[in-house]
């Protein structure tokens, strides 16, 4: 569970016209299409057994009859990454917002946030078990401890990019600290939250399913997965995967998204 | 406020002081890496004067500003700016600093950048249409009107630099500090917003204080300019310019003007040789 560092150029991916989209899409499309028809045609081939590998078409028509239940279970993995996600993403970011401007504390703080990130964070699972108990609590906790850091880290190299000029300029108009914060800082870290939270949701979607592995509820992608995997219903499971697949892409697009809304002022979206 | 200056004599002698520098020393780092910047610096500003500070490079003209505006704090001596500490008059927001680069905020339009002090400091009894009107006056003054929607970087350098002058200028403090403020721009932009700055100097009563690489610029905007020696800065000379007002492009093309230009290069020419 390791994580790229930020860097000056966070956000960098250039937004293009819908003409020049279209090679973009295109190409990757064509190549998913073929990979399923060959995924296919190699099941019927080599009469693969059904329990191994089903066929993208069984899987797709199964996945359509339990729409319903899967998505009951996606809005409930959902809710633990959310929930996660907004505690671990608001203490890593309160964190970076109360420490960037005293040195020690910031490099303090950073050390463990990168050893947090280095290590396998999933790995603490049982042990948040034992601590909240077997329902959510503890998969909400997980994915806290696995988001916080790289929220902390990301913000505070946001933080501290505002330019040097505009600092003074705000200290000649003897602005506090909270203004400060709020007109200069905070602008400035946005381009780079949004780069962490492009990583941070996707690690949480990621942490909750596993964590849901561990025990708890069947009520959810991570415990359908585990559930019917027992009971080798191949099936089920790959369409409990696509849902978290479809999930966590729309979420990735969702910040996307708002980051580009956003930050349509920044050098890496306005375009011309 | 809009009464013009219609010669030099508008300085009287008996004016106040707006920024007094008393025997200013300032050292960057400590122990045996610390450089001085600057050594004994008397100099006084009055009340609507305009000062450039000219010198080679690392000379510390830029400190000589940044000591008045309470960014840095001096080692030696010191600085009055309206008869207060640096630290009182930068509280009281007795003056708008101006960078080398426009510093705008990107994230702002053109009228959201000029309104960012007003916002900060709150003026007491300025309603919202009190501080749109003081907007628009100063959109007009710096010639942007019809931009106010734009972000700035939708904006050429010129006109970002124009952005930062009327976002100083909103608050109406008394004095301008200016770290080469044109010096990133063309020569045809900088000649033309040196003109519109005196224009502005002379609408306003402000005091400028005005840091400069160029020669011809320091001439056609000051009152005086101070020439400082290379590291560490001292003063090498003080020369009036005597040229009439307003400076406008005739000025800039009269003899006496080449003549204090030579002066100033000769003094400069004295000061990168060691003094005196």
């Amino acid at each position: 569970m390791t994580t790229a560092e930020p860097t000056l150029e966070a956000g960098a991916d250039q937004p293009r016209p819908w003409s020049r989209h279209a090679g973009v899409v295109i190409p990757p499309f064509l190549v998913f299409v073929a990979a399923i028809g060959l995924w296919e045609l190699i099941v019927e081939v080599f009469e693969i057994q059904r329990f191994l590998l089903p066929r993208p078409s069984e899987i797709a028509s199964m996945f359509v009859d339990d729409f319903g239940r899967l998505i009951r279970q996606g809005r409930n993995t959902l809710g633990v990454a959310g929930r996660g996600l907004l505690l671990g993403g608001g203490i890593g970011i309160a964190l970076a917002a109360i420490t960037f401007r005293t040195r020690w504390m910031a490099e303090g703080i950073g050390v463990y946030a990168a050893v947090l990130k280095a290590v396998p964070v999933i790995s603490l699972a049982p042990l948040t078990v034992v601590w909240f108990g077997i329902e959510a609590g503890s998969k909400i906790a997980t994915v806290s401890i696995a988001t916080a850091p790289i929220l902390f880290t990301y913000t505070l190299v946001g933080l501290r990019s505002a330019d040097a000029n505009a600092q003074e300029l705000m200290r000649s108009y003897a602005a506090g600290h909270f203004r400060t914060f709020w007109s200069l800082h905070l602008p400035y870290a946005l381009p780079f939250l949004f780069s962490g939270m492009k990583i941070a949701v996707t690690i949480a979607m990621i942490v909750a399913i596993i964590s849901e592995y561990f025990g708890g509820s069947f009520e959810n992608l991570g415990g359908y997965i585990r559930n019917e995997a027992n009971n080798v219903h191949t099936v089920e499971v790959w369409t409990a995967i696509v849902m978290a697949c479809l999930l966590g892409i729309s979420q990735y697009m969702i910040v996307a998204g708002v980051d580009r809304y956003v930050l349509r002022w920044h050098p890496s979206k306005r375009g011309n | 406020m809009t009464t013009p200056n219609t010669s030099s004599e508008t300085v009287s002698a008996d004016a106040q002081t707006a920024i007094a520098f008393q025997g200013i020393r300032k050292e960057f780092g400590n122990g045996a890496n610390s450089t001085l910047a600057i050594e004994s610096v008397d100099l006084d500003i009055k009340e609507r004067e305009f000062v450039s500070l000219i010198g080679p490079s690392g000379c510390g003209k830029s400190t000589l500003l940044r000591l008045a505006a309470d960014l840095i704090e001096p080692s030696g001596g010191s600085v009055l700016v309206n008869g207060k500490t640096p630290r009182q008059a930068r509280l009281d927001r007795d003056y708008g600093f101006i960078f080398q680069s426009p510093t705008l905020f990107d994230w702002r339009t053109v009228r959201k950048n000029i309104a960012l002090p007003l916002e900060i400091m709150k003026i007491g009894g300025m309603t919202r249409a009190d501080r749109d009107e003081e907007i628009e006056r100063l959109l007009e003054m710096v010639g942007l009107d019809g931009f106010e929607s734009h972000h700035p970087y939708q904006l050429s350098g010129g006109m970002q630099q124009r952005v930062s002058l009327a976002r100083a200028l909103v608050f109406r403090p008394s004095i301008l500090l200016m770290d080469e403020p044109f010096g990133a721009l063309d020569e045809i932009t900088r000649d033309r917003m040196n003109l519109e700055l005196h224009r502005i100097w002379e609408e306003t009563n402000t005091t400028i204080l005005f840091v400069t690489h160029s020669i011809p610029e320091a001439v056609l905007l000051s009152g005086r300019v101070v020439v400082m020696t290379a590291r560490p800065g001292r003063v090498q000379e003080i020369i009036p310019i005597d040229l009439p007002y307003p400076r406008t492009t005739e000025v800039e093309e009269s003899t006496h003007y080449y003549e204090l230009v030579t002066q100033v290069r000769e003094s400069l020419g004295q000061a990168m040789a060691g003094g005196p």
